[in-house]
């Protein structure tokens, strides 16, 4: 029985990857209409770091994310600090912050749209930026919050114990600890925002559209092979995101020393 | 013909080993099971008498929970058969074997109430007037009442009584039992002790109990199975058990004792250290005299001194030294107490009569 | 004391309400305008919104049912085994859902394309890590002893598959189809690369009314707070039954 389960299991798994490796494989396909496979070649990103567009929505990408990535990391870290504590009304405050993470993408994307809107602030990188740092902001509060519950409060009052003030007794005790955590999250979002399509394309006009905007708009236009090389591109550096982000989770909570 | 043709068939079916074995509810013949190289079950052979409270008893690691799970079928055997009534159940699974268990931590369904829980085999079954059935359980466990209880409400205590309900409601002919009794405290564990045996007699179910603990072995079984890497050392009643023991590892498991290593010529024993033991043995023996037979003060004997007197309310224990040795004795505050004082040099005696010879 | 909390509690808090409950408001407020109200009442909406809620709900149940089995055989996997596994689960979760869709175009038989199907097996395959993440930490839970305990009792292992494994990881298959049915229902891009016209979702519409200058805010708002206040109901609905006794 097991075997069965284990055999389906893998089926499974490899299902989930087959579609991936063979965009991959075809992105170095020197044919034109993928489904033969005529030579290997690394035209497609050739044309592609030749493309100024492309190069300008990479440009794109990466300043969304890196700017809401800062902000998100920040406040995201700051509400999980905050939940630390019991008051009235954490409920609600709790719910508040994991809504972003609820909601279908698409209501926060139009919601946002609507007010950029209503308040004639017309679609830019700053809106995504605006757009990203909101969801981000859930991720890295639910990220580091883990981190917080893993770490003993009472290191904190050992430092005050010895003489430190609440605020050096954060500096140098709690933050410390939970580093690893919010780079984690940051990582995290920033992983996010480079592959986030909805929120982006509602917030965004045609001049300042990101890489997977473009997948977008290329799917529906006609495909290029140039596309697959694109995705190949963006799924690598996800890749590597991810990894960076587990390495970091990797270090221990409380020092013991090393 | 008809009649005998279908009497044969039946006996084929059962595939009953031989006439009148269906009097052993439980059988096991050379039974072996190993795990990763080592033996848990060490070529077992062991009979349990219908009506019987049967005991495994050894310390942890002696096989006797593996021996269990092989009668309750979570386990098959890797040579050997198992029979139960006489049916050789070797590969039948444990939904299919006659045998209800009820489990060390006793293993509820938190998602079901006492009533569910009950219930739950005679659900499965079929089986009609299930509430009633149910009702009179909980009454015979002392948990009348209880149905709609949730199972995380209830104490260590009720908690067993439910598992052992569950259990004993579909009418199993064969109740495992695997050291139910381990999580309770002491009072709570001799209360229960009572009510188990009660309840097994009362149920004229076979019983198969596992424990480490020797003094509730000795107490509730009929037969127990003492066992020791795998291996059953000894199977005896509780008296042939601690009065005759059949090797070492049982007279020191079960009750404590004074142990004497010498070699006899017939009459007597003499020991490395020199003491003369009066005992028919020949050869290299080991000689055990238990704590309660060996009077202080007595008479003729040889000399010790008090170390430790230890009042412990019906009975007294004093630890004497002579030479290197320890002797341990229990005496019974029953009127004639041995008066000594620690520090004291007096006199161990006993019967003859009280020595057990052991094989080195 | 009081001062740091405040300071810690303020930011976050300000942000999200500059750009989530004001957004809400906002598109509470085009909603509930004439036109609005119009678009919320038309069949052609609720023709959407049944249609949207079917895809949905068939995706979840098939993912369930896809997921179950590997999330069983991995819980029952030594430590370092389920960890791997665990890690090759989530990891397509972390890369660009529209890549994988986009692949799954490229792999998938024309014949297959352009139709409802299609978009079910898009939403099951985007959607597998977050059904198998919930179901493995339920499953991995269940104390093993109690599958003995039913069996010894006489249930079948088929039968205490379903008396005991599948109430007891009840929390973790709700999680999961939670966690799947919601972004299915409000999904957009998918729909659109593999179901074409056949499978016209609830976020293709909005996403009609809002960019594409046909129709109006108004009536996008309308169907946002719609899938809106479907994902807010049925968000409470699971909370509610979480409190019932169970594994995670």
């Amino acid at each position: 029985m097991r075997k069965a389960l284990g055999l389906y299991t893998a089926v499974l798994l490899a299902s989930l990857y087959v579609p991936i490796a063979v965009l991959v494989a075809f992105s170095f396909n020197a044919s034109k209409h993928g489904v033969t496979w005529t030579g290997f070649t690394l035209g497609w990103y050739g044309e592609l770091a030749r493309d100024g567009q492309v190069l300008n929505e990479l440009k794109n990408t990466v300043v969304i994310a890196a700017a809401s990535t800062v902000l998100a990391t920040v406040l995201g870290t700051l509400a999980a600090l905050a939940a630390r504590s019991h008051f009235r009304g954490k409920r609600l405050y709790a719910t508040l912050v994991s809504l972003p993470v609820m909601i279908p993408d698409i209501v926060l994307a139009c919601a946002l749209y609507a007010m950029f809107d209503a308040v004639r602030m017309s679609p830019s990188l700053t809106n995504a930026v605006l757009g990203h740092t909101t969801f981000n902001l859930a991720y890295v509060a639910v990220v580091v919050s883990a981190r917080l519950q893993g770490m003993d409060r009472s290191v904190e009052l050992a430092a005050q114990d010895l003489g430190a003030s609440p605020w050096e007794a954060f500096w140098k005790v709690t933050l410390p600890a939970i580093l690893p955590g919010i780079l984690a999250g940051a990582v995290l979002a920033f992983t996010l925002s480079l592959d986030d399509f909805v929120v982006t394309y509602f917030t965004t006009g045609p001049g300042d559209a990101t890489l997977p905007v473009r997948i977008y708009s290329m799917v529906r236009f006609g495909v290029t092979p140039k596309m697959n090389a694109v995705s190949t591109l963006i799924l690598a550096v996800s890749l590597a995101l991810i990894m960076l982000s587990l390495r970091i989770s990797r270090v221990p909570v409380a020092g013991g020393g090393r | 013909m008809q009649s005998e043709t279908l009497c044969v068939i039946n006996h084929i079916e059962s595939k009953e080993v031989a006439p009148g074995v269906d009097e052993l509810d439980v059988a096991l013949r050379g039974v072996t099971k190993s795990y990763g190289g080592r033996r848990a079950v060490d070529d077992v052979t062991l009979e349990v008498r219908r009506g019987e409270f049967f005991s495994l008893l050894g310390p942890s690691g002696c096989g006797k929970t593996t021996l269990m799970r092989l009668v309750a079928g979570f386990e098959f055997p890797d040579s050997g058969t198992v029979l139960l009534g006489g049916r050789d159940v070797a590969r039948v699974p444990a939904h299919k074997r006659d045998v209800n268990m009820v489990f060390q931590n006793y293993a509820l369904f938190p998602h079901l109430d006492v009533e569910g829980n009950v219930a739950f085999g005679l659900k499965i079954a079929g089986a009609d007037d299930v509430e009633g059935r149910v009702r009179r359980a909980l009454e015979k466990v002392n948990l009348a009442g209880f149905e709609r209880r949730a199972t995380t409400t209830l104490s260590g205590g009720e908690q067993q009584r439910v598992a052992l309900a569950r259990a004993v409601v579909t009418g199993p002919r064969i109740l495992l039992l695997d050291e139910p009794l381990a999580a309770l405290d002491l009072k709570l564990r001799k209360g229960l002790q009572e009510e188990l045996r009660r309840l097994q007699r009362e149920l004229a179910i076979t019983f198969l109990f596992v424990t480490h603990d020797q003094e509730e072995a000795l107490a509730m079984s009929d037969r127990v199975a003492v066992m020791n890497r795998g291996r059953v050392e000894q199977v005896g009643t509780p008296e042939e058990i601690y009065e005759r023991p059949a090797t070492r590892f049982v007279a020191e498991f079960v009750g404590s004792g004074n142990f004497f290593e010498g070699t006899g010529d017939g009459k007597v024993v003499r020991t490395r250290d020199g003491l003369a033991i009066e005992a028919a043995a020949t050869g290299e023996v080991t000689l055990l005299v238990r704590p309660e037979k060996v009077r202080v003060n007595g008479g003729a004997g040889f000399p010790a001194r008090v170390e430790e007197v230890l009042y412990q309310g019906s009975s007294t224990s004093i630890i004497l030294r002579a030479g290197d040795r320890r002797i341990l004795v229990e005496d019974a505050n029953d009127g004639a107490i041995a008066h000594v004082r620690v520090g004291e040099t007096t006199t161990v005696s006993w019967r003859p009569e009280d020595v057990l010879v052991l094989p080195r | 004391m009081k001062a740091r909390f405040v300071a810690l509690l303020v930011p976050p808090t300000l942000w999200l309400a500059i750009f989530l409950v004001v957004p809400a408001a906002i598109v509470s407020a085009n909603a509930f305008t004439a036109e609005g109200l119009r678009h919320l009442a038309s069949p052609v909406t609720w023709t959407l919104f049944a249609r949207s809620f079917s895809i949905a709900l068939v995706a979840t149940t098939v993912c369930l049912a896809a997921s179950y089995p590997a999330a069983y055989f991995i819980a029952g996997c030594a430590p370092r085994w389920r960890n791997l596994l665990l890690f090759l689960v989530v990891l397509p979760f972390w890369t660009n859902l529209l890549v994988r869709v986009y692949a799954l175009k490229v792999v998938l038989p024309e014949a297959f394309q352009n139709s409802t199907g299609a978009v079910v097996f898009g939403l099951v395959h985007s959607f597998l890590p977050f059904m198998i993440l919930p179901l493995y930490a339920s499953i991995e839970k269940l104390p093993r002893r109690l599958l003995e305990a039913s069996q010894d009792l006489g249930a079948s292992p088929w039968m205490s598959f379903w008396k005991v494994t599948v109430p007891l990881t009840a929390p973790g298959i709700g999680a999961g189809c939670i966690l799947v049915f919601i972004p299915a229902f409000g999904i957009f891009a998918l729909p659109e690369f593999l179901g074409g016209a056949q499978a016209w979702m609830l976020g293709n519409q909005i996403e009609l009314y809002f960019k594409k200058q046909q129709g109006s805010t108004a009536a996008g708002s309308a169907l946002t707070l719609l899938l809106l206040g479907c994902t807010v109901a049925l968000t409470g609905v699971y909370y509610r039954l979480r409190k019932t006794e169970g594994l995670v």
